[in-house]
């Protein structure tokens, strides 16, 4: 190839690159941080939604109606960006919408569901601003999800009386509520649900070299770490990155986003887990092994890991785990 | 700029085996190891994996018959081809999405991901605009309306297929008038239905599949195919036991909500020629 033409080829995937971040910020922005703002600074002022429910303006102020729409149906949509192409001054993304219906949809009253559909759009940009759109959504998927008795229509664990006595806790360093093992992970129960009014769980967990926790999805927690020992691959599916972290790192992971880590370093690591609201305690008591003694454990459950009954505590509990994508 | 090779294999799959139903091609197109992250529910998983590829385009034409995807865009990047298609046909044969045939013309939106390695596609995710699409079907037509003359008629052609003949009086006027009777057919309803369980007979899966329908005034007039297979006598000729294929074109008259007058026309030196044929 002529080097004039590398030249110009080299300048058009750069375009490219910026118009996918574009596309990134965008969502991130709009979508998962309710920033409306960022509507009227990436939308073009002639911008048009060629998919713009009937009845809707197709522009900006039709598109922050969607966004109204969806949000006030699930307060706490979240859109991952699975997987993003760019050509040109064309971006097209393949996305997954999370949330939790608590508004009218479609003429579906709140049902209390979780609910996760998959979308595809393809966006033109101009001059760093998005210009056009053209997206498509599993409505039929969805609807179904919010219907009585749909495949899909997870329930939530019901919330239970709050316990709390309204006192200072002390726990001594090794004290815990209960401890159990996920998949070679200790977790330290400092305090459930019912000790936090409902706001968070508190977690400290050890975790053997070489072990960690794969890649999951819970819809309605946030969860955050804090290294307390050892090295630690994070993965970060905003980014597409996988962090290498230590001690003192803090990691924050929102609902409805992909995460896992793993203990990469020769030694146990340790970490501070705090996952909120609360009640994932659950999750860890029957997906994994309730500990007694911790400095006696005992062996690991021989034989396969029943998926079966892990299925089941995982749909209870609203988590997905992630198989991978292989090839690319 | 010359389209890219990638884009050239996802061109040919939209022209060929959508737009034409050309099946054979299919080969040429998939990877031995193709994944479908989007196979919609029923697509069974069996035989090879281009029969399993074969079963969306033969879903589609056979609820669409006429079904043809424009191209609007697509996005390459890497070893992934991102589509957007406008897909146009007419709801002429088979119930889609529970919606029996509508008759209805109907316009929608797909997007697709197509991951191409050696120039075959080897992954795929597809997003159709499902909902819009069953709310055109699904829509009730006005009273009156060419819309509603194609529906009925469609729907006629459909119970008949489904060999429903109880259904017709809903669709049929009790005075029709058949203008193309076979030899000794009674008049109105009770001549038609003898008249069906002739073919029935003969052909106990005999299937009309209209592939182009038009409306003008109280007048639908239609072209299409209609195939079955040989078990029974027919004008004369012992079963056979054959497969047959064969063409033909109706027009029915309609008032008030039901067919009131039928022409029919069908190739039946073609349908003579297959059945006498030695071999095949």
């Amino acid at each position: 190839m002529p080097l004039i033409l590398i030249g110009i080829n080299m300048k058009a995937k750069a375009m490219a690159e910026q118009n996918a971040n574009i596309v990134r910020r965008f969502f991130e922005e709009v979508w998962n941080n309710n920033n409306l703002s960022l509507v009227d600074e990436l939308l073009a002022s002639d911008f048009v939604d060629h998919s713009a429910p009937p009845g809707t303006p197709g522009g900006i102020e039709g598109y922050k109606k969607t966004v109204a729409m969806f949000r006030s149906a699930f307060p706490n949509i979240q859109f991952t960006l699975d997987h993003i192409l760019a050509e040109g001054d064309r971006v097209a993304i393949r996305l997954t919408g999370r949330g939790t219906h608590k508004g009218n949809f479609m003429g579906i009253a709140p049902t209390g569901k979780q609910v996760s559909f998959s979308g595809m759009t393809f966006i033109r940009l101009r001059d760093g601003k998005i210009t056009e759109r053209w997206g498509i959504s599993d409505m039929p998927g969805l609807m179904q999800q919010l219907g009585a008795g749909g495949p899909g229509a997870a329930t939530n664990p019901p919330a239970r009386a709050n316990s709390s006595k309204g006192e200072v806790v002390y726990m001594a360093p090794d004290a815990s509520h209960s401890t159990t093992r996920v998949l070679g992970v200790y977790h330290l129960c400092k305090a459930t649900k019912d000790d936090t009014r409902g706001i968070y769980s508190f977690f400290v967990s050890t975790v053997p070299a070489g072990e960690g926790v794969p890649l999951h999805v819970h819809l309605k927690e946030d969860e955050a770490y804090y290294i307390l020992e050892g090295e630690f691959e994070i993965y970060d599916s905003t980014h597409h990155r996988t962090l290498t972290v230590g001690p003192d790192a803090y990691v924050y992971v929102p609902m409805g986003t992909e995460h896992g880590f793993k203990n990469v370093g020769k030694a146990p690591g340790r970490m501070i887990l705090m996952i909120t609201p609360g009640g994932l305690e659950g999750f860890f008591e029957g997906i994994g092994q309730v500990i007694t003694d911790v400095n006696n454990p005992p062996p690991p459950p021989s034989g396969p890991p029943d998926f079966a009954r892990a299925a089941q505590v995982a749909a209870k509990y609203n988590v997905t785990f992630v198989v991978p994508e292989g090839g690319h | 700029m010359a389209e890219s090779r990638k884009k050239q294999v996802y061109r040919r799959f939209v022209e060929e085996v959508i737009n034409k139903g050309n099946l054979s091609i299919i080969p040429e197109l998939y990877h031995p190891d193709y994944v479908d992250h989007s196979a919609p529910p029923g697509v069974a998983h069996e035989g090879s994996v281009f029969d399993q590829v074969a079963q969306i385009p033969k879903m589609f034409r056979g609820a669409f018959p006429d079904v043809h995807f424009t191209i609007e865009d697509m996005v390459e990047d890497g070893d992934w081809v991102a589509t957007r298609v406008t897909g146009r046909a007419q709801h002429l044969g088979r119930p889609f999405m529970g919606v029996p045939p509508s008759g209805r013309r109907v316009t929608w939106s797909s997007e697709g991901f197509f991951r191409i390695k050696n120039g075959k596609i080897i992954e795929h995710y597809g997003q159709p605009d499902l909902m819009a699409l069953r709310q055109q079907i699904s829509a009730k037509p006005e009273p009156g309306s060419l819309d509603e003359n194609r529906a009925i008629v469609t729907r006629y052609v459909y119970e008949v297929n489904m060999q429903n003949y109880d259904a017709f009086d809903e669709f049929v006027d009790p005075g029709f008038v058949d203008h193309d009777p076979i030899p000794g057919q009674q008049p109105g309803i009770p001549g038609l239905k003898a008249a069906y369980r002739t073919f029935s007979n003969a052909f106990p899966d005999v299937w009309f599949t209209f592939e182009d329908l038009i409306a003008e005034e109280d007048r639908v007039v239609g072209r299409g195919v209609i195939e079955g297979t040989h078990t029974g006598s027919f004008m004369g000729i012992p079963p056979t036991g054959k497969k047959l294929h064969w063409t033909g074109t109706r027009m029915f008259r309609v008032k008030n909500g039901k067919v009131v007058e039928g022409w029919i026309n069908l190739d039946l030196l073609g349908l003579l020629q297959q059945m006498t044929a030695h071999g095949r």
